[in-house]
């Protein structure tokens, strides 16, 4: 369509044209996002700054919780039949693996962000809210320490920053080695103990106590084997604290005792505040076979062997909060107008494959007898009966548990205070006797057992076992391990020495030339 | 004075078939188990198990969601032509074009996210006004007999604005999408709004000589302003010239041999310096964007940087050399054109892989370079050129070369995956390699015994790849490159007739020695997982009795990540498609109100001859992403078109 127009409509039009060029001639943007250079005035956006840096302790299908299952599955206790857990399974582990890539990335990302708020924190100007500054910085530096213990305790090695990220122009270096890192933890658990409430209520609960940094300084001392600071540290939380164990296990991990009690620190879940703060646990770690219309649908391979399950005194009060033991199979669709249970048992068939421990497909569905599974399904990390994005479960990241059993620990190496004080209080809620007249090793021994009894699914015992291990030394608690799954499963896989510690990713040490390679992975 | 203004009203609905590992249309209707039934006794949907992991069933996917666009589209240009002075014109224009899009989608209980959420709407709109002025003085001027001279200068300045909003609830009351609105929703969503901004401003000259129609010369200057890099660096300067020698002109020429052959014959030669200014907005600023956490068993908001800022972000620069050859003979009945060309790209825009220690996987810098190297040849002949019958045919083929010569600061990456549910990485970014290569296990058979599998914890019948650093194990150390989605050449080839009324035509074009990853059968045909297989695989997989079988062992105990990595699953996309065929008729009819009438048939996509196994090798999963091409994942089959129409002119 063409016709022409007046001129009387045609020149205002062109003089708007011209003026609509000059007048925005400065080509300058204005970003739909906030600005970081001007937007800390006060504690109140420091708060939402801090609240940041906590984001990541629940975060996504390959994050910082799962990363850390997968690195489980070099000790073999814990399995998957596909991808990273199949892989570390059978130590197949590499430098530019992703799953190492993913929980660096993770890890520095929010230290980057704890070392911004601790520079704004310094330079903020609000004196009438300086107690809760102070506070806010204190969270921080928690978190930082909490970060950095992450790394240590997998790469020992990673490269030390406190310093905000502004250009790509200097990097991070190692050079410090393990040495810097663990005085760091060190300078900023003790900072943040100073400051932090030992506990919070209402709409602050979650936030990092006083108590979780003596935690992350206790096991960074334990790291250190600072043994008799280790041992203050511990009794200084349990004899100060008024923290004690839960008598039911199993209020570790329910959703109604979140925040309290012995559960020093965890990451917060609720799908009810809004959905995307739900956990991908349920997802990971529901039955295979867990009927898809009740929720369970997901992608769920991941488990503990059966011999694990079956490494349990059957007197464990810990069994029925730890594992599933019985749950309704979808594998035979609905019988009767429902889905048989099955049951956990020794004896049911088990191979590490897919569908090689979890109830036959050709078992009778009316033959109780025959619906039994061999599998060790998470019951701690796993809400049964809830779709899985509607996740409430907090995920554990330290509890009281961990402070007694580091505090037996520290006493056993040292032999200085009462070492059996902590592990019996642990086997006492477990139901189990307590033990007595034990050497130093045997302890040690000990230890390492209840570690493993109290703590799995929860993602910490390669780095406890590596910690107390030495390739060709003694104990070697880590290698025992690997060599009992290599034989009991018929593995190919060799025990080496690039078990004990997994490298640096490939893209930091090529991009990066202030960083060195770990010695195993030279 | 001119107007050109237009309004479009544009409704459209659609399905989602995209939607990969959880819940595509294409990729569960395939991968289900073909003889279950899609609905029970009562009539109503049956919902199988896809490989245990969810429940859907395809076609009420396709029946009952529910994707309705509706787009308001006014577009035009008024320009005002001044004639200043003899040869000297001025022309100023204003082009607007504004857009108004908005969505409606609908899952209700039928649909897997509506069963999931307890259905979900979700309302995007998005609102797109672009403004173009244009100012352009051009001079035409005889310097002398034969001396011809054109200058043009300018200046145009372009802005646009982009809204965006989105949301969504769930928990909704109702399946008809009409009953429902946004408050009937108990579970509202974190809306989301957006705004993106940009503008671009330009000088430009140009100056055109001819001299006697033999030697031609053109030099163009532009200094272009964007407002997406960095305060130094807005503006940037990209000069070009060409120049043309018409040797046909030539008195030696008209006057040789060649003279009574040739009726065109130019040599052209031409050296540009362009720009590329085609990054998203605000990215030379950081900013600080939600990352909500909860505290006491409520959402709280949290913040954190979402980026290193890169002030000194510049414009990308192309240098493009390019010689040519235009020839036409036999009284212009044949035509033929030769191009030769040369680019390099430097300053790239690229997200730069970083190391993660500075809490940053990735910055966007002017990093590295890459090459561009073709020949082109294009030609025409019309075979018979009467009145009554018309016969033309043509052709063109063309080479296309890239490389990655360097990419400055970053360290070599996989670009962004295709499917994280499969596993499989996206391309391979190296210095030295095309664009869009990948990278993976070289596939080279299966083992055939246990003994020999046995330091890479497989067995006999399981995949078998190339051992790089021979340490008896597969990790990603052993990873090489295999495969390259870039054609070896491309053409096409077009044939029309026409005689009396009737016309006819055809175009067939080709793609050649191009890679595809079929990942769709790597999903459907990895003899692992619990789904529909593809119909060979028991015929085609390894056995103890099948030892020479292309396809490993089925086996449910089988590593498949591993698989879905390796070379198995690239394949040749070389193709032949018969693009268009078309009869048409004109009708020996006019009257008063009708100029022309012509009546056609038409038919799109009438044949693929191609090895390729999937269902179309011209497929991308990612879009228009330069890095990941070649990706067939739960694509919708390409649909073959016929048309009958009318064309009337009145």
């Amino acid at each position: 369509m063409k016709r022409s127009i007046t001129s009387r409509i045609t020149f205002p039009l062109l003089v708007a044209a011209m003026a609509v060029g000059v007048g925005c001639s400065d080509l300058k943007e204005t970003p739909d996002f906030i600005n970081p250079d001007t937007f800390y005035k006060s504690a109140t956006e420091l708060q939402l700054g801090v609240n940041g840096v906590y984001d990541d302790l629940n975060s996504g299908f390959s994050g910082y919780f799962y990363d850390r299952y997968v690195f489980e599955c070099l000790t073999g206790d814990q399995i998957g039949w596909e991808k990273g857990p199949l892989q570390y399974n059978l130590g197949n582990v590499s430098s530019a693996d992703e799953y190492i890539e993913a929980y660096w990335q993770i890890s520095y990302r929010s230290i980057n962000r704890a070392n911004a708020i601790i520079e704004t924190a310094d330079a903020l100007k609000d004196p009438t809210n300086d107690v809760l500054i102070k506070r806010l910085k204190a969270e921080s530096q928690f978190l930082r320490a909490f970060y950095y213990y992450g790394l240590l305790s997998y790469f020992d090695n990673p490269p030390l920053t406190i310093k905000s990220t502004k250009g790509i122009s200097e990097l991070p270096t190692n050079t410090g080695g393990k040495r810097a890192v663990i005085d760091q933890i060190y300078a900023d658990a003790k900072a943040a103990a100073d400051v932090l409430p030992a506990s919070y209520t209402g709409a602050d609960a979650g936030r990092a106590t006083k108590w979780a940094a003596k935690t992350i300084l206790m096991k960074a001392q334990l790291w250190d084997e600072k043994w008799a600071e280790a041992k203050t540290t511990a009794e200084d939380i349990i004899n100060n604290s008024g923290i004690q164990l839960f008598t039911d296990f199993g209020n570790n991990f329910d959703v109604t005792h979140g925040n309290q009690g012995e559960r020093l620190f965890e990451a917060q879940v609720s799908a009810a505040a809004n959905a995307n703060e739900y956990s991908v646990h349920s997802a990971h770690f529901n039955p295979e076979d867990y009927p898809s219309d009740l929720g369970g649908a997901g992608w769920s391979w991941l488990s503990a062997t059966q011999e694990f399950r079956g490494s349990y005194d059957t007197k464990d009060k810990r069994i029925d909060a730890t594992f599933i033991e019985t749950y309704p199979t979808g594998r035979f669709g609905k019988v009767d107008g429902q889905y048989p249970m099955v049951k956990w048992s020794p004896k049911a068939d088990f191979n590490l494959s897919r569908f090689g421990g979890i109830v036959k497909s050709d078992a009778n569905p009316r033959d109780p007898t025959q619906l039994i599974f061999g599998k060790a399904w998470s019951a701690k990390l796993v809400e049964l009966g809830t779709n899985w994005t509607n996740t409430e479960k907090n995920t554990i990241y330290l509890r009281l548990a961990d402070v007694l059993l580091g505090y037996s620990e520290a006493c056993n190496e040292s032999g200085q205070g009462d070492k059996l004080l902590g592990i019996n209080k642990v086997r006492a809620r477990a139901g189990l006797t307590a033990l007595s007249g034990l050497t130093q090793s045997a302890l040690r021994d000990a230890i390492i057992q209840e570690r493993e009894q109290e703590f799995v699914f929860e993602q910490v015992m390669y780095p406890e076992l590596r910690r107390k291990s030495k390739f060709g030394g003694k104990p070697d608690y880590l290698g025992d391990r690997i060599t009992n799954y290599i034989t009991k499963y018929k593995a190919g896989r060799t025990l080496k020495a690039r078990d004990y510690v997994l490298p640096l990713p490939l893209k930091e040490f090529q991009g990066n030339t202030s960083v060195t390679q770990n010695d195993a992975w030279k | 004075m001119s107007n050109s203004w237009s309004y479009n009203r544009t409704g459209s609905s659609s399905v989602p078939t995209d939607r990969g590992g959880p819940g595509g249309i294409i990729i569960t209707a395939l991968g289900l188990d073909p003889t279950g039934p899609v609905y029970d006794q009562s009539g109503s949907y049956t919902y199988p198990s896809y490989d245990q992991r969810f429940t859907i069933n395809p076609l009420a996917e396709a029946q009952q969601g529910y994707d309705r666009d509706i787009l308001n589209r006014l577009f035009g240009t008024t320009a005002l032509t001044v004639k200043v002075l003899d040869g000297l014109k001025f022309r100023t224009s204003i082009g607007a074009d504004v857009v108004n899009a908005e969505r409606t989608t609908f899952y209700n209980s039928y649909t897997y996210l509506g069963r999931q959420y307890g259905r979900q709407l979700e309302k995007a709109d998005r609102n797109v006004s672009s403004v173009l002025n244009e100012n352009i003085l051009s001079h035409n001027k005889q310097v002398m007999p034969g001396h011809n001279l054109d200058v043009t200068a300018g200046y145009t300045y372009q802005q646009e604005s982009n809204l965006f909003n989105a949301v969504a609830t769930r928990g909704l009351p109702s399946d008809d999408p009409q009953s429902v609105n946004l408050q009937n929703g108990s579970k509202p969503q974190i809306p989301f709004l957006g705004r993106q901004d940009w503008s671009l401003q330009s000088l430009l000259g140009r100056v055109n000589y001819n001299i006697k129609d033999r030697y031609l010369l053109t030099v163009t200057f532009r200094r272009d302003g964007s407002s997406k890099f960095g305060p130094n660096n807005k503006w940037a300067t990209f000069p070009s010239g060409a120049i043309g020698w018409r040797v046909v002109n030539e008195n030696f020429f008209q006057n040789s041999a060649l003279g009574k052959v040739f009726n065109d014959f130019k040599f052209r030669a031409s050296y540009d310096l362009t720009g590329n200014s085609q990054i998203p907005v605000y990215r030379s600023v950081g900013g600080l964007v939600p990352y909500n956490y909860v505290f006491g068993g409520g959402l709280v908001a949290g913040y954190g940087p979402d980026r290193i800022a890169n002030p000194d972000l510049k414009w990308e620069s192309t240098a493009m050399l390019n010689l040519g050859l235009d020839l036409a003979l036999l009284n212009n009945r044949l035509s033929m054109t030769f191009d030769v060309f040369s680019n390099k790209t430097t300053d790239l825009l690229l997200d730069v892989s970083i190391p993660q220690s500075t809490g940053f996987s990735t910055i966007l810098l002017n990093s590295g370079s890459l090459t561009n190297k073709g020949i082109e040849f294009t030609t025409n002949y019309k075979v018979i050129n009467t009145r009554a019958l018309q016969w033309d045919v043509s052709g063109n083929i063309s080479f296309l070369r890239n490389q990655i010569i360097d990419l400055g600061k970053s360290t070599p990456f996989f670009a962004n995956s295709t499917s994280g549910h499969l596993g499989v990485f996206g391309s391979w970014v190296e210095a030295g390699n095309p664009i869009g290569v990948w990278k993976g296990y070289k596939y080279v058979g299966q083992f055939q015994t246990d003994d020999e599998a046995k330091s890479f914890a497989a067995r006999a019948g399981y995949p078998k790849y190339e051992d790089v650093n021979g340490d008896g194990k597969y990790t990603s150390d052993d990873y090489q490159i295999i495969g390259n989605p870039n054609p070896k050449f491309t053409w096409g080839f077009n044939t029309s007739l026409k005689v009396s009324h009737f016309d006819f035509s055809i175009f067939v074009r080709g793609v050649q020695g191009n890679q595809v990853r079929n990942l769709q059968q790597s999903e459907m045909g990895d003899g692992v997982q619990k789904i529909n297989q593809v119909a060979n695989i028991l015929t085609d997989s390894w056995t103890p009795t099948n030892t020479g079988a292309p396809r490993p062992i089925i086996d449910g105990r089988r590593d498949f990540i591993s698989f879905r990595r390796s070379l198995f699953f690239i394949q040749d996309g070389s193709f032949i498609r018969l693009q268009n065929v078309v009869l048409g008729y004109t009708l020996p009819l006019q009257t008063k109100f009708i100029r022309t009438a012509r009546a056609y048939v038409s038919g799109q996509n009438m044949f693929l001859i191609t090895k390729y196994k999937g269902f179309d090798p011209e497929v991308n999963n990612q879009g228009q992403n330069n890095l990941n091409r070649g990706d067939d994942y739960d694509a919708y089959p390409r649909a073959r078109m016929f048309t009958f129409g009318v064309n009337l002119g009145l």
